[in-house]
């Protein structure tokens, strides 16, 4: 058994950049399922660092959680790969698996009576507080901004922003229509706007 | 502030942040922008975002070693592994040599059905006679454990080509087990 499927060539939507994207993770795939370990490696490399910016972004973890959830994320997904059909970019699906796991988590958590959950306000997270020591102060002030927004706005603010997500991409990860990505985008960009000082026309 | 016209650069503005835009669009972009304060504050605002998440260090090694193995690896493993256990087919085989043996089916007949597959299946089934007082007239060496999934898979192959063959021989009974075995 080969296990390898033939690229599918011109079904991106995205932009020619991201597209050749796509046909190389496919192609990867295909090595994968074919036997070759090291397009693992490959892959792990081109989506470890979005994938654990996006979660932390999203406040709440430390670094091992960060760490943590990636590879989690990753082991979900080589574990259904053969199933993978392409039908979205491989990196959506991985931003969609990491973001169930997230919600997961906080699930559990909350469940878990003698752990104070993490106030979506103080989630403001340790990266927050530790990078903000060196950032330089505009960026502290996004990151606190964007740490007021509701937890879809941030979702998908930090989506668009961090990857440049398209909103079809985006409300695909978080199970809502383009339209409604579009919006809550937005909404979240006048509200950073305001916090910040910025005239919003 | 002047609100903008073109609602299209705009919203192109995350993607042209992350480079993720081709050449034409990009200078539209900055063609735009340069004109116009409103896309130039937001811009700038995307900026800030994009620069002020960044990734945790993640252990791409770890990663990578928890990853499963290619499926292709494992698939040839699968049916045998859904089957049967391999202590219940090792007892199977045994059973059914047993009953080969007392039923009277000549031990050359079974040693060729061996023999017409992997030779090492065949070297490594330990058929030895063994004393009078039992009743099979053949032990079967514990080497069984040691066969490859393979040579267990053409062996029980045989074993079920056997079975599907209605019995000609004598079902064991307590009498012929005694003859078999050369007891009175």
């Amino acid at each position: 058994m080969t296990g390898v499927r033939p690229v599918r060539k011109g079904v991106s939507p995205e932009p020619d950049g991201a597209g050749s994207d796509d046909a190389i993770d496919r192609e990867l795939i295909a090595r994968w399922l074919a036997g070759d370990q090291r397009a693992a490696t490959t892959l792990v490399e081109r989506h470890a660092t979005a994938l654990s910016r996006f979660a932390a972004a999203m406040g709440g973890m430390t670094g091992s959680d960060v760490d943590e959830l990636v590879q989690d994320t990753f082991v979900r997904a080589f574990n259904s790969l053969e199933s993978f059909r392409g039908e979205s970019s491989l990196r959506t699906w991985l931003f969609t698996i990491e973001r169930r796991l997230m919600l997961d988590r906080r699930r559990a958590e909350r469940r878990r009576p003698e752990k104070m959950p993490v106030a979506e306000g103080d989630a403001a997270s340790e990266y927050t507080a530790l990078d903000g020591i060196v950032a330089d102060e505009m960026q502290e002030r996004v990151r606190v901004a964007v740490d007021q927004l509701t937890a879809l706005q941030r979702e998908v603010f930090t989506l668009r922003v961090t990857e440049g997500l398209s909103y079809k991409e985006i409300a695909d990860i978080v199970g809502s229509t383009e339209g409604a990505a579009r919006v809550h985008y937005h909404h979240a960009m006048r509200a950073v706007k305001e916090y910040l000082g910025v005239p919003h026309a | 502030m002047r609100e903008c016209q073109d609602e299209t650069v705009k919203d192109m503005l995350p993607e042209f942040a992350t480079g993720r835009l081709d050449a034409a669009d990009a200078a539209r972009v900055t063609a735009h922008v340069e004109a116009c304060p409103t896309c130039a504050a937001e811009l700038a605002v995307v900026r800030a975002a994009h620069a002020a998440f960044t990734a945790p260090a993640v252990d791409i090694a770890r990663i990578v070693a928890a990853l499963p193995t290619p499926p292709s690896k494992v698939i040839e493993l699968k049916p045998l592994i859904q089957r049967r256990s391999r202590r219940f087919t090792s007892w199977r085989i045994a059973a059914t040599i047993a009953t080969i043996a007392v039923s009277g089916v000549s031990l050359v007949a079974l040693q060729s059905i061996l023999r017409d597959n992997k030779p090492p299946a065949v070297k490594r089934v330990v058929l030895k006679p063994s004393d009078a007082a039992e009743a099979s007239g053949l032990t079967v060496g514990g080497s069984l454990n040691d066969l490859s999934e393979k040579e267990m898979q053409t062996l029980l192959d045989k074993l079920d080509e056997l079975d599907a063959v209605p019995s000609a021989e004598p079902q064991p009974t307590v009498s012929g087990m005694r003859a078999a075995a050369g007891v009175q």
